[in-house]
């Protein structure tokens, strides 16, 4: 289990995790979404042992990784948002060095390193020179590297940032993959759908803080109290807005091109009546449906002015 | 286990076209220097041909000037070792495996010091040409080269140290290079400096320990002490001033010179450790 108790980083007056606490279980698959700047990086490189935080804790089954970093390093593997690799070094010569970083034995290295080159589907590029694959191939490898030694918690720090469609998709592939292996899997995306159907939970963070927290469902549930409905009418938009504005349960009133939006927080019923009354004022619509609740507006919602910080 | 890091090193340092080349290089410079020397030798007016009197000279300058080339070359073998991972984004990827900080500070300083030893096993060939005239024994050659590796510890100590502390390659280049410029030429200035002050003031020369607090670090008076034990000329003899000595010598140039490198290069490792070492965590 992973405890993130009060995490604190500050890089001088800069606040890059401002007092985060979270749980992930074992097995889990965490989600850990946020704009680019909201501190993501910085608190997998915190779990990774990588940055010490100003405060706060992390502990791995009860153990604290500030404290005993090497002892936790063999529990954890750790695959950065950027990257190298070494020169004139071939795939599975690359694959062994890490594999002696660990203290494998020679003797069990090549199987491991055949059986983790199949799963991300690299055999075939075995005895090629890292620094010639492309960056999908070097990310895949990279993800490999982050298997070598077998670890409970995987760190995947946006795994599929930087690639081409298709190595995208080949990358989620191999993600999907790695959800049957049983390892807690924390990783991350600054693009929320793209970890939606991967994750068991998802987190939001947005300046240093989580925002969200729960399933997929959760978080929509969560997030979707005050239901969006949209409001055409063939009349005269002012008209229906001033009806509008009569009417109980309407949080915020949206003027779009040709519609209206309104944010509406009552149930099924009051939202029944509410058509009838506009209906009743002879005002005609021509539509009046339910805004999907859209993971990405959801985002942008929770997140909002977040993009304004980069990395 | 070999270390790993030593290993990697090797295997993709030899398959570049950079090892072979400076290989290369260093046997050309090293031979045309040994070649030019022998030619001055014969066009001495007083002997007719070669003077085989003069090969010991040659020992001494071929081996002065291998040393040369290996303070010229330590530094930039390993100024880049750390700041280069940093660079290409490797060195976390290192540092979250298991492998300890003194492993990857120890097997990055073994590669390079390897390369050197590549180096100075290369040059035998060259420094056997002395052997034609005797005079120099196998002996000797293995004592000088030994000297020569522990110079090349302490230099690339410093130099990883600078690599550590440094983020950008060039600035650790730049200043590993300042501060053996500093132990080589520096500190024979600061002597001459000083025995001028030394003159003026107190009207006598400084002591041979006064001289070797001053230069005892510099690993040239360190070489020619090797050198003049070996050849049997007084090279530093009068530099430091030792003939003047009142009380024993307890200390040879070169034994102070080895003590200083050990120290130094244990104390530049142990920095470049805690320099990298991302969390330093409690003891048990």
């Amino acid at each position: 289990m992973l405890e993130i108790q009060n995490l604190v980083k500050k890089y001088g007056k800069f606040t890059a995790v401002d007092g985060l606490s979270l749980t992930i279980n074992e097995g889990e698959i965490f989600g850990f979404v946020g704009p680019n700047g909201a501190g993501k990086t910085t608190t997998m490189k915190i779990i990774a042992g990588l940055l010490s935080p100003t405060s706060g804790k992390v502990l791995i089954n009860g153990v604290d990784v500030t404290a005993h970093p090497r002892k936790l390093r063999e529990k954890i593997g750790y695959m950065p948002d950027f990257f190298g690799v070494y020169d004139n070094l071939k795939v599975d010569e690359y694959m062994d060095f890490y594999a002696g970083t660990y203290n494998i034995p020679y003797s069990d290295r090549e199987a491991i390193i055949d059986n983790l080159l199949e799963l991300v589907d690299l055999s075939h590029k075995k005895d090629d020179y890292v620094d010639t694959l492309s960056r999908g191939m070097k990310q895949r490898l990279c993800l490999a590297r982050s298997l070598v030694h077998d670890p409970d918690i995987l760190i995947l720090d946006e795994p599929a940032s930087g690639l081409d469609p298709r190595a995208r998709v080949e990358m989620k592939e191999v993600l999907k993959q790695l959800k049957t292996l049983g390892k807690t899997i924390i990783i991350s995306s600054h693009i929320l759908p793209e970890l939606a159907e991967l994750c068991t939970v998802i987190g939001i963070i947005d300046k240093g803080k989580i925002a969200a927290y729960g399933t997929v469902a959760q978080i929509m549930k969560q997030l979707t109290q005050k239901r969006m409905i949209k409001i055409k009418t063939m009349g005269n938009m002012e008209e229906l807005i001033t009806v509008l504005k009569e009417q109980p349960n309407i949080h915020d009133i949206f003027e779009k091109m040709d519609e209206v939006e309104i944010e509406f927080d009552g149930d099924e019923h009051q939202l029944a009546n509410l058509l009838k009354n506009i209906i009743q004022r002879d005002i005609p619509i021509i539509s009046f449906s339910e805004k999907e609740g859209n993971l990405e507006d959801i985002f942008m919602q929770i997140t909002q002015g977040g993009e304004s910080q980069n990395d | 286990m070999i270390n790993p890091v030593l290993r990697r090193e090797l295997k993709t340092k030899l398959r570049s076209w950079k090892a072979p080349t400076l290989l290369s290089v260093y046997l050309v410079i090293l031979a045309s220097f040994g070649g030019l020397i022998m030619a001055i030798n014969e066009l001495d007016v007083y002997t007719r041909g070669f003077d085989p009197r003069g090969a010991l000279s040659i020992y001494a300058l071929l081996a002065g000037c291998q040393l040369g080339l290996i303070i010229l070359l330590v530094p930039a073998l390993t100024s880049g070792t750390i700041s280069g991972e940093r660079e290409r984004q490797t060195l976390d990827l290192l540092l979250v495996t298991k492998l300890s900080p003194f492993s990857i500070i120890i097997g990055k300083l073994m590669a390079s010091i390897s390369q050197i030893i590549l180096l100075i096993l290369a040059s035998i060939p060259i420094f056997s040409i002395i052997f034609v005239f005797g005079g120099v024994s196998l002996a000797n050659i293995v004592s000088l080269f030994l000297f020569f590796i522990a110079t090349a510890i302490m230099v690339g100590s410093v130099g990883i140290f600078c690599s550590t502390f440094f983020k950008k390659t060039t600035t650790a280049t730049v200043i590993s290079y300042l501060i053996i410029l500093n132990l080589c030429i520096g500190t024979i200035v600061a002597l001459a400096l000083f025995h001028q002050y030394s003159f003026a003031i107190r009207h006598q020369r400084l002591t041979y320990g006064e001289s070797l607090l001053i230069v005892g670090a510099n690993p040239f008076i360190g070489f020619l002490s090797v050198i003049q034990n070996q050849i049997g000329y007084n090279v530093i003899t009068d530099i430091l001033n030792m003939y003047n000595n009142t009380s024993k010598i307890i200390l040879q140039p070169w034994q102070v010179n080895i003590i200083f490198d050990a120290v130094i290069s244990c104390i530049m490792i142990f920095l470049s450790i805690i320099r990298i070492q991302p969390v330093i965590g409690k003891r048990k």
